[in-house]
């Protein structure tokens, strides 16, 4: 029932990429600046852990991006989903 | 719109469910281990073959318990899983440092009695539940 | 964390076990998050969002707005610059 929801699968290679390709953030740079493990900062892009919102709030703030421009509410897209069938 | 969903049933009767599964695994868990403990002596006259089961069965029934538990700490919300976790950190730790000392004083006859090993399970149900009522008052 | 989840939650006339039954979490859950002595999760605090239909920023109050977010900008420079 509380498994990982997935909310940060879009954040796949937005922060994980290679070195020098525009638009990437080296996700240890990142891990870093909000203080959490690179391993964590992997694990909410793949999908595997959901961040606590602070840490979402710190994703989001050297981008100045809102928390919905980058995470996405899994279970609402599922609902959207199941109400546009 | 602005209407709150009410699930017929919600969090706590979810949660209800789950410690009753996993009293009923615990429960298990304990009349197996009592056969186990006792039934060599009491009931078949220390058969090997009775005892293996007895200890097969045991083993068994304590894999469903962990499984149980398992399942119950998926199901809580995750500042119960917080707590929950929180107290196991703290036993598992007390059941570490307390024993390897107590084990030693046992093998060096510093203690008038038998290291048992139910003494390091009374230790660490209380380690759990003073760390579990810290931990739900804490949040409350 | 700083929340608005108390006056919300008094708006619509809802008891804590309410709004806890529609978040799927526990009433002591929401007495936490209430009294800031609990940091949700995502996924809870866009439940949250969606029940009450905001903005997660309109419900929760970021802790540290624009303390290392000026540092780490530098740092993303520094790294996509490479």
């Amino acid at each position: 029932m509380f498994g990982p929801t997935g909310v940060g699968k879009k954040l796949r290679g937005m922060f994980c990429g290679s070195e020098g390709e525009p638009g990437r953030v080296l996700g240890s740079s990142l891990a870093g600046a909000v203080d959490v493990s690179r391993q964590t900062i992997y694990a909410i892009e793949v999908g595997k852990f959901d961040p606590i919102l602070p840490l979402a709030f710190g994703t989001g703030r050297p981008f100045a991006l809102r928390i919905e421009e980058i995470f996405h509410d899994e279970d609402l897209v599922k609902s959207t989903a199941i109400l546009n069938q | 719109m602005n209407q709150v969903k009410r699930p017929e049933n919600g969090y706590q009767s979810r949660i209800r469910a789950n410690v009753i599964r996993l009293f009923r695994w615990n429960g298990a868990w304990g009349a197996a281990t009592a056969l186990m403990a006792f039934g060599p002596k009491l009931l078949w006259n220390r058969t090997l073959v009775f005892t293996l089961l007895a200890v097969g069965l045991d083993v068994a029934v304590g894999v469903g318990m962990i499984l149980a538990n398992k399942n119950y700490l998926a199901e809580l919300d995750e500042l119960q899983r917080k707590v929950q976790l929180n107290s196991m950190g703290i036993t598992l730790g007390v059941a570490v440092v307390a024993g390897v000392p107590f084990s030693v004083m046992d093998a060096y006859h510093v203690i008038p009695f038998h290291a048992d090993i139910a003494y390091l399970l009374i230790l660490m149900s209380l380690t759990f539940a003073v760390s579990n009522l810290y931990g739900t008052r804490r949040y409350r | 964390m700083k929340n608005r989840l108390k006056v919300l939650r008094a708006e619509r006339d809802w008891t804590q076990a309410q709004l806890a039954d529609a978040l799927d979490v526990s009433r002591q859950t929401v007495n936490a998050i209430e009294t800031g002595k609990f940091d949700p999760s995502l996924p809870l605090a866009f439940r949250a969002a969606r029940l009450f239909r905001m903005r997660i920023e309109e419900i929760f109050h970021d802790p540290t707005p624009d303390k290392d977010g000026g540092n780490l900008a530098t740092e993303i420079k520094k790294d996509t610059d490479v």
